[in-house]
């Protein structure tokens, strides 16, 4: 469930039913669509109601001229019952009659107005009056309404409204409040690259990145991707306001998914951004992505930190429960991102490695072949060894065996790396399940230790039972 | 069970409210009918009012026609 969409709802049917988004709080346990489908019951019900009414008045207003039912409707009738009425009126009436109203009678009308139910009507409203309503209305900061009517109105109107509108974040926030999303990405899609920077702009300038990510995650994929690279792009004092009104709103939620969708190099700058490596900013996305399912996208965000972030991250998940550590297992199996996690593994504590090597330990065959498949191929001996030193020996002589099967060449990468990071356990049992030429390198390989560490190695082979393997 | 306010909020709306909205206690289920009933009343009341005022804007000589038209 999106926080800002919810939000979005919550504002549209507080406008509706004369109550204020605060007056509504309790609906942030409803899901936007429910709210929505209320507000959109809610208006039904209302031009439903007395349907037979409103075109019994459609009908007798053919009996008076325009010119005088344009005073009627502005003195006596109201933007209320016009609204209500319109959509019974023959469209060529209607469209003249708004044209003898004034601009601020159409801007209440068009408060009042559904204009899903009244589409050839708006849509033959002249450009040149619609853009005075809509001017009218950016005056008012009525967002909601425009948004409801950048749904209704052909494309190339908007696009000169919008033109026409050089408030950036106006803009931002109609389009943050228009329903349509699929016409929403064609819209956004009119606007200059030039514009769209402005409208960056303006989420800083005017404290509405809440809203800016909104908008970033209801367009399309293809322009989510656009907008998300082009917000990466911006200077530091900009992405950092971003991710300040991120942690601020508690919407990680909202904001991840929209991390997922930038390119790797944008990715990379977000994610090791000072203000996203803290506590509070880890935490909330590693929330975000247990709320959402979202490790998949965690992941290799991680693997584009520093040692230094991957260190943070590692704390911040090791304190937590099992249930996410059975998640980056099951994410690097099906995703084939063995080396983001074992990269993430690597950082933590001793005591927590032991229980990851277990829960690894107990997961399927193939599983563990498909780890094995990933270490050997990317040669990540050194990330492995830690934790594979802590699995029992049997899980240890399967992933062997079946790296045997995949690289011939496996008995020396492992050795490279037990070397590099002084774990030999792995090796060792590598070595013993060896043929006999492989194991006769070994002399060599034990001359280029200390004697420390060969002292070290040789005790371990005896007390796995493989005296006669080190010399 | 349906809770009497989601069925009063149902009632207002002249269907069923949406499901989720079960979720809701009492007492908010309430603002939303309560805020739906206002809205109804408020509606009916500016009917009334709008057609008493238009029909004072109408020439003396079309008022019954439209009169008869509207209230028929």
């Amino acid at each position: 469930m999106s926080e800002l969409a919810n939000r979005a709802e919550r504002q549209k049917l507080g406008q509706l039913l004369g109550l204020k988004e605060t007056d509504l709080h309790f609906l942030e346990k409803i899901d936007e669509r429910s709210i929505a489908a209320l507000r959109e019951q809610t208006s039904g019900m209302l031009f439903d109601r007395n349907r037979g009414m409103f075109q019994r008045i459609a009908a007798s207003s053919k009996l008076l001229p325009n010119s005088l039912l344009a005073v009627i409707a502005e003195r006596a009738i109201g933007p209320w019952l016009c609204a209500h009425v319109a959509g019974h009126m023959p469209t060529a009436a209607a469209i003249d009659l708004a044209s003898r109203l004034p601009v601020p009678f159409l801007a209440d009308t068009c408060v009042q107005l559904d204009p899903r139910r009244v589409q050839p009507l708006i849509r033959g409203i002249p450009v040149s009056q619609v853009k005075s309503v809509a001017k009218e209305l950016v005056r008012r900061r009525d967002y909601i309404t425009m948004g409801r009517f950048v749904d209704s109105l052909p494309e190339s109107t908007i696009r000169q409204v919008l033109d026409d509108t050089p408030q950036d974040d106006a803009l931002l926030l109609i389009a943050y409040y228009a329903e349509n999303k699929e016409h929403l990405s064609h819209v956004i899609g009119f606007l200059s690259e030039e514009r769209l920077m402005r409208v960056m702009q303006a989420a800083q300038d005017h404290s509405l990145w809440p809203e800016a990510l909104g908008l970033m995650s209801y367009v399309s994929p293809a322009l989510r991707t656009r907008l998300a690279d082009m917000a990466a792009g911006q200077n530091d004092t900009l992405l950092t306001g971003m991710v300040e009104a991120i942690k601020q709103h508690n919407i990680w939620n909202d904001a991840l998914p929209i991390v997922g969708f930038m390119s790797e190099p944008s990715r990379k700058r977000f994610i090791n951004l000072p203000a996203v490596q803290d506590d509070a900013a880890l935490t909330g996305i590693i929330a975000a992505s247990r709320d959402l399912g979202l490790w998949p996208t965690l992941l290799p965000l991680i693997d584009l930190m520093d040692d230094a972030g991957r260190a943070r991250v590692a704390r911040i998940a090791e304190a937590q429960d099992d249930v996410i550590i059975h998640e980056f297992i099951q994410t690097a199996h099906a995703h084939d991102l063995w080396v983001a996690a074992l990269n993430l593994f690597h950082h933590m504590q001793p005591e927590r490695q032991a229980a990851l090597a277990l829960l690894l330990s107990r997961n399927d065959k193939t599983v563990l072949e498909g780890l094995i498949a990933s270490v050997s191929r990317d040669n990540h001996w050194t990330r492995l060894i830690v934790i594979g030193e802590r699995m029992p020996l049997d899980v240890q002589q399967q992933l062997i065996a079946h790296g045997m099967t995949l690289d011939p060449g496996i008995i020396s990468r492992l050795i490279e790396a037990a070397e590099e990071v002084g774990a030999w356990d792995m090796a060792l049992q590598a070595l013993a399940a060896s043929d006999a030429s492989v194991r006769a390198q070994v002399p060599e390989v034990m001359q280029r230790l200390s004697a420390e560490q060969r002292g070290m190695i040789k005790h371990r082979a005896d007390s796995l039972g493989f005296s006669a393997l080190i010399p | 069970m349906t809770s009497a306010a989601l069925q009063r909020l149902g009632q207002e709306l002249g269907g069923n409210a949406p499901a989720a909205l079960a979720a809701l206690s009492e007492q908010e289920l309430t603002v939303l009918a309560d805020a739906v009933a206002r809205l109804k009343t408020r509606q009916q009341q500016d009917l009334g009012k709008a057609l008493e005022a238009a029909l004072g804007h109408v020439p003396a000589l079309l008022r019954g026609a439209v009169r008869k038209i509207l209230f028929a």
